[in-house]
């Protein structure tokens, strides 16, 4: 029987009270701020080695932030209540739950033993299932983990990813499918921390799209031969549907080795051409994709080559790039993308127009992604 | 006088220098670490004579297999010495996994590991059974499954005991067929590195035109994240399963356990590791950017990598001569060598990031 087909039954009969049951009760968040401030979250370390997740001000004044048992990586936000979930990194298995607002008590959670998370998940557009890629490393599979919103995130059921190693994931404007970076790699968390690769010889990322009422994959698409190495890892969804993914090579990188990709549903992926020097300069290393609220624009971070690089997302053109060491957060604003680096620096307003404003130098050393709450 | 917002302003303009063309051999400064020196000197005194070692190890093993079909006796054991050797200069080496080593999947083909669930095992096995003609040769054993023309499959072959009714002649031909595959691959991966070679030209003068390499940092980069990744690898995977020390760990066997070469192949890789910070002019570059910069922080973390791998040698030398060492009293005494190795690493990490200005920060080093 299929790992979801029993939860995906209660998911459906519960689908139309949503609002009125579950959420209702969690509420809104209470707490009121100024419209046009925007708020942020993202995982970090202090100096002294405690991780945390926060949400943030630009300017790297804390709103909220709780202690993580471990480094964290990803947060996501849920599009109702605004509700923050931030992830293990691999091969950590716990999430934390927490709003803005501090008089809300955060909730943990855990995959079961023998799953563990890979640090990103989505949110159903109703905002009542958390959708977590997760590592069944037994089996050497992937899967998503479902997890209830409305019953202190207990995990409902799993579906597949259909790859191996998936690690971002997104929903698609139809507000139905989650499009799926499975990146190919295997890993074991009893083997080298959870982060030595096992299948370097025959790793096969995969882009996959899965229906979330059903669980039945939509589309699959495996690299070609010639990109078996770029394992796929980070994505977003812009204007059209179409899909910006970043990747990380596994093999030497030269001259021309592709590192992002585009995909509409229905085509084929699409490489985007980049300058003969760009790959090596990133490394081979694509950190963290965010397009902007346009969705025509995409940033994506290289924290090996300290770049930022701008992409158009109709077209693949590569529209600009800036220089700014250990960046990787980066996450849609007001005028551009606001970038976050393990050194401290927060910084606003990047664009291919213009270079960004730093708003803070923090103590916090800020960790892979960052992403805008409201 | 200057506004907080003003003094961010001025650093994000320090922050955001677009990357423009590295800076000539004439335009580096004192403070500047040098890289083509760095690229030339590991080049030479360790890529270089690794590969040639290697070359020379797996051509010793080619030759001490070519004898076998003529004695419908031959005793695998007398393999042992001369696979031991190829072993240790491949753990000399195996850190060197980029450029033509790289390529082709050369580095998975002589060394498929860690094999978790067995399926090269498994594919050895058969073979031994059903005797495939393409086994006996080996341009065309290059050209089958990654996991069955390596090391591995060879210590497979020697460490285990012929099935009854096996063909004897196939064990033999297809043991000379790996040695011949492994005699090949050494010599490609050596040719590149050559003088005049792809790699080593590539290697030596980076910019616009290299496909590879274009700013002169980026092979240090490569040396560096070599040294790292592979100390870790060590530490984390090739030692701390044998010992049990991994979650669930006990189940599974380090590298070459079935010839009982795990030591003896550690006690190599800490061997080649130490050559590349010391031979391969790392340390010395890396204390001399230090004491240009006036960073005794730097200077003293290049000092305490240098003693942390001499230390590992000192401690690893005697336990790689001790018979069945993890089925030994003495297994233990590996722990030993886990702190030095993590130690090594992370002020390895620190120095360089010192003196290198290459990016070690939190997510350039260890993102996801």
């Amino acid at each position: 029987m299929h790992p979801m087909a029993i939860d995906r039954r209660a998911f459906l009969a519960g689908a139309g009270g949503l609002l009125a049951s579950g959420l209702a009760a969690q509420g809104a968040p209470a707490e009121t701020r100024a419209a046009d401030e925007p708020l942020f979250a993202a995982a970090r370390r202090s100096p002294d080695g405690a991780f945390s997740a926060a949400i943030f001000r630009p300017d790297g004044t804390d709103v909220n932030a709780v202690a993580l048992p471990a480094r964290g990586h990803d947060v996501t936000v849920c599009p109702v209540t605004r509700t923050c979930v931030a992830f293990a990194r691999r091969p950590g298995n716990f999430a934390v739950a927490f709003r803005r607002d501090k008089g809300w008590k955060p909730i943990r959670f855990t995959t079961p033993p023998d799953r563990h998370f890979y640090g990103h998940g989505i949110f159903s557009r109703d905002g009542r299932i958390l959708f977590a890629t997760e590592n069944d490393f037994e089996a050497g599979r992937g899967c998503i983990g479902l997890y209830d919103a409305t019953a202190g995130f207990r995990r409902i059921g799993e579906m597949e990813s259909h790859g191996v190693g998936p690690h971002d994931i997104a929903l698609m404007k139809d507000g139905r499918t989650l499009v799926i970076a499975n990146g190919g790699i295997e890993t074991h968390p009893a083997i080298g921390g959870g982060r030595t690769q096992l299948n370097r010889a025959t790793m096969s990322p995969s882009l996959a799209y899965v229906d979330t009422i059903t669980g039945d994959l939509v589309e699959r698409h495996e690299l070609p031969e010639g990109l078996r190495q770029l394992s796929l890892r980070h994505l977003d969804v812009g204007a059209g549907g179409m899909v910006v993914i970043g990747g990380q090579f596994k093999g030497d990188v030269t001259a021309g080795t592709p590192l992002i990709l585009r995909h509409r549903l229905g085509g084929l992926p699409k490489t985007v051409e980049l300058a003969a020097d760009l790959s090596p300069r990133l490394r081979g290393y694509i950190s963290s994709v965010a397009v902007d609220a346009s969705g025509e624009i995409a940033a994506l971070t290289g924290s090996r080559g300290g770049i930022v690089l701008f992409i158009d997302v109709a077209t693949g053109r590569v529209l600009g790039e800036r220089s700014l060491v250990d960046v990787s957060g980066v996450a849609p604003s007001v005028g551009g993308f606001l970038l976050t680096t393990g050194k401290g620096e927060i910084a606003s307003g990047a664009s291919p127009s213009q270079g960004a404003t730093m708003t803070s130098s923090t103590h916090w050393q800020w960790d892979n992604h960052a992403v805008l709450v409201s | 006088m200057p506004t907080f917002r003003s003094k961010l302003t001025a650093l994000a303009l320090v922050a955001f220098i677009g990357a423009g063309p590295a800076a000539s051999a004439e335009q580096r400064a004192a403070t500047d670490f040098d890289h083509a020196l760095v690229a030339r000197t590991a080049l030479e005194k360790h890529i270089r004579p690794g590969f040639r070692r290697l070359t020379s190890a797996f051509a010793e093993l080619q030759q001490a297999t070519g004898s076998c079909e003529k004695q419908p006796q031959f005793r695998y054991a007398r393999l042992r010495p001369v696979f031991r050797k190829a072993v240790l200069a491949w753990g000399r080496v195996a850190h060197l996994n980029f450029g033509p080593l790289a390529a082709e999947n050369r580095y998975d083909r002589v060394f498929f590991w860690l094999d978790r669930k067995g399926i090269a095992r498994r594919q050895v096995a058969r073979a031994l059974k059903e005797s495939p003609s393409e086994y006996r040769d080996a341009a065309k054993l290059a050209q089958s499954s990654i996991g069955v023309q390596g090391l591995p499959a060879l210590e497979q072959l020697i460490a285990t005991p012929a099935e009854p009714g096996e063909n004897s002649s196939f064990r033999c031909s297809y043991a000379q067929a790996i040695a011949g595959n492994l005699v090949n691959i050494a010599r490609e991966v050596e040719a590149a590195w050559s003088e005049g070679g792809i790699w080593s030209e590539r290697w030596l003068t980076p910019g616009p035109g290299n496909p590879t390499y274009i700013q002169p940092s980026e092979t240090t980069y490569a040396l560096i994240r070599a040294y790292l990744d592979n100390i870790e690898r060590v530490r984390d995977v090739e030692l701390m399963r044998p010992l049990g020390l991994a979650v669930r760990g006990r189940d599974l066997p380090g590298p070459f356990a079935r010839s009982d070469l795990t030591m003896a192949f550690i006690g190599a890789r800490i061997t080649g590791l130490r050559s590349l910070i010391e031979d391969g002019g790392l340390a010395k570059e890396t204390t001399r950017t230090a004491k240009a910069r006036g960073s005794p922080a730097a200077e003293q973390a290049m000092k305490q990598v240098r003693f942390e791998l001499r230390l590992l040698t000192r401690l690893s030398t005697p336990l790689t001569k001790v018979p069945d060492f993890f089925g030994s009293s003495q297994r233990d005494e590996a722990i030993a060598l886990g702190f030095p190795l993590k130690s090594a690493r992370f002020q390895a990490e620190r120095a360089f990031s010192l003196t290198t200005d290459l990016p070690m920060g939190f997510n350039a080093s260890d993102g996801d």
